[in-house]
């Protein structure tokens, strides 16, 4: 792979990006608990990355890079997840399943909502 | 000092990511195989972690609560799912949601017996 000069700007933008989101989590953790702030980093990461996605459909954007993969990818976490589900799942197996499923109809739901709303007037073909 | 930690972590954790989605475009693959493949790679780093009690200190800053928790996404993963509906690749979607679910899961208990 060649790297260029505006790879490197890149991947600036998405170290910088990454530095805000993960210290954003912590902050919210430390407000809320573990357990609460996946449920709060999660949906509403997900529904901002849904919405800037749609947005910067419509208006490019040189700083998108960090703001999605950075900031909000950051920002929002699966490996906490999978931790916090092992916990649930190994408490009570059935309700550890539900806690999963919710998780991620939630999460997508975010995300759909978002990218709905803010991605302009092109038709959605799902 | 821990929030130096996160921060450092974090855009480490973001920026190995990015470079995931870079080569396996650069593979002529789409980049959702790349978030699933981080968030299984983090659930089975995460798992050791725990699995070695790494719960507090600057290990855990820096590498669980910053580089595990940038490098996995939820975010993505969730926009990925979006992505697949609407060009109504149901099935791939379908598979793509128990690949990150049953797989990083699997990942985790992996990572935390081993």
């Amino acid at each position: 792979m060649i790297v260029g000069e505006n790879d490197v700007g890149n991947l600036m933008q998405v170290f910088l990006g990454g530095m805000i989101g993960s210290v954003l989590r912590y902050a919210i953790q430390l407000y809320t608990g573990s357990s609460a702030m996946l449920w709060i980093v999660n949906i509403i990461g997900s529904f901002i990355l849904g919405s800037l996605n749609g947005y910067f459909e419509k208006k490019e954007s040189k700083f998108k890079l960090f703001f999605t993969t950075g900031m909000l990818g950051a920002f929002t976490t699966f490996s906490s997840f999978t931790q916090q589900w092992f916990r649930e799942l190994q408490e009570h197996f059935l309700s550890g399943i539900i806690y999963a499923v919710c998780m991620t109809f939630l999460c997508f739901t975010a995300a759909f909502m978002g990218y709905l709303w803010n991605r302009g007037n092109r038709k959605w073909n799902g | 000092m821990e929030w130096m930690m996160i921060a450092v972590g974090g855009g480490m954790g973001a920026a190995l990511r990015y470079i995931a989605q870079q080569v396996m475009i650069h593979l002529g693959k789409a980049s959702h195989w790349a978030t699933a493949f981080v968030n299984l790679a983090g659930s089975f780093l995460i798992g050791a972690a725990s699995a070695k009690g790494i719960e507090s200190g600057s290990l855990h800053f820096l590498f669980v609560i910053g580089m595990l928790g940038a490098f996995t996404t939820f975010s993505t993963f969730a926009f990925d799912i979006v992505k697949l509906i609407d060009k109504k690749q149901w099935w791939i979607a379908f598979f793509y949601i128990t690949l990150n679910l049953v797989g990083g899961i699997s990942a985790f208990w992996l990572g935390w017996i081993l």
